[in-house]
């Protein structure tokens, strides 16, 4: 069902941007505006700019971080496969938090996205 | 509970009402107004049904409608409704019973309105329990759904849990997209309008989630149908159609798999930087 082409490259990202916020605010902030100006000039990058934005607003210290990044990765496969142009949806965000409360609803599903938070926050590997 | 209020909204007579109620000392009742203040109160309202008047007898039985509520409280049988629900219905049960109540039949007003009281309340705890009824069945049969594409995508040879959580997570959605906002009537002029923003592209999605529907195999079809449009759970659907419970599970999956295919955007998203 998914054919959702490179996940792999979406969990690197969001694992990445989450490690580079804890960088020193400063480098952190001019990094942020970087990715964002760079990325605002390519039309087929808005996705990946949503990330960089999404990950850029959680805070290192905030208890709900890996939640919150789970959260940014739900919403980019979702927008990937439905079409990004969905961004801007009130429905589109309910459809989100319905999907992530049905996910931490059911046990197995619970364990397995505990393993993906594991996975975003452990610190990034060459993939 | 019928035509209270009927051409008001509940939440403009309740705020008019209790605005009427608070102005009064709580523990005033009926029997510490002089009889003929009371008197002259139902001849203003019998006069003109004027809504002030109204308000004023509302305020003078305030009491009264709390009594009922609290007797209705103390016999209750579940924890699952607060007494200022049961309050509040009790107090539009009363407003009721003054736009009704005709002295001209000789009955106290209290006599008459108690009945009429108690059955706002008993019908307000059958709306609410209703309502929580109707929340568990949908968390059940979005647990179930969640079970069955838990299920499916380990059967296949998916490994990383990124993987599996994104092949759920779309069946999922378009599980949602089948049972909100009426994604699955055609004429979308006949669902209630919604005032929210929505966008062509989201018009469209629906369009050919409809469409797309209509092709699947029948019983795909009459599974989809019967889960997201009947509400049925798959024990159910499968007891109707003579098939095992996993091979119900098993249809829904292979629905949820066209379906999520069909409303695929048209190219790949490139996430890297």
């Amino acid at each position: 069902m998914s054919a959702l082409g490179p996940l792999n490259r979406l969990v690197a990202t969001i694992a990445t941007q989450l490690a580079q916020t804890g960088a020193s605010c400063g480098a952190a902030t001019a990094r942020r505006k970087t990715h964002v100006g760079a990325h605002a000039a390519a039309p087929r990058r808005d996705l990946a700019t949503l990330i960089a934005l999404r990950v850029n607003e959680i805070d290192r210290d905030d208890p709900q971080r890996g939640r919150k990044a789970f959260r940014v990765f739900l919403e980019a496969v979702l927008l990937s496969h439905f079409g990004e142009q969905l961004i801007n949806e009130p429905q589109f965000h309910q459809l989100v938090d319905g999907v992530h409360d049905a996910l931490e609803a059911d046990p197995q599903t619970h364990a397995m996205v505990q393993d993906a938070i594991a996975a975003l926050l452990a610190p990034p590997i060459q993939r | 509970m019928g035509g209270t209020s009927s051409f008001v909204p509940c939440s403009e007579v309740l705020r008019e009402t209790e605005a009427a109620m608070s102005a009064r000392n709580v523990n005033d009742t009926p029997q510490d107004a002089p009889a003929c203040d009371l008197d002259l109160l139902w001849a203003r309202y019998a006069d003109g049904h004027e809504i002030g008047a109204r308000n004023a007898l509302a305020g003078r039985y305030a009491e009264f409608a709390r009594m009922m509520a609290a007797q209705a409280y103390g016999r209750r049988t579940s924890q699952d409704v607060e007494f200022d629900d049961y309050l509040q219905y009790a107090r539009l049960g009363l407003i009721e019973s003054i736009e009704r109540y005709d002295p001209s039949y000789g009955a106290k007003f209290e006599t008459y309105a108690a009945i009429r009281i108690n059955g706002a309340i008993l019908n307000g705890l059958e709306s609410a329990s209703e309502l929580h009824e109707q929340l568990a069945a949908s968390r059940r049969r979005v647990a179930e759904r969640t079970a069955a594409l838990r299920a499916a995508s380990t059967a296949g040879t998916r490994s990383d849990v990124f993987d599996r959580l994104a092949e759920i997570a779309i069946g999922l959605a378009v599980g949602f997209m089948l049972e909100g906002s009426g994604m699955f009537q055609e004429n979308e002029q006949a669902t209630v309008p919604d005032n929210t923003y929505s966008s062509v592209e989201l018009r469209q999605m629906r369009r050919r989630l409809h469409d797309t529907i209509a092709q699947l195999p029948e019983r795909q079809r009459h599974v989809v149908h019967a889960h997201y449009v009947q509400d049925q759970a798959f024990e159910e659907i499968a007891t109707a159609l003579e098939l095992s419970r996993g091979r119900v599970s098993q249809l829904h999956k292979e629905a949820l798999s066209t379906l999520a295919a069909r409303l695929k955007a048209g190219q790949d998203v490139d996430f890297s930087f």
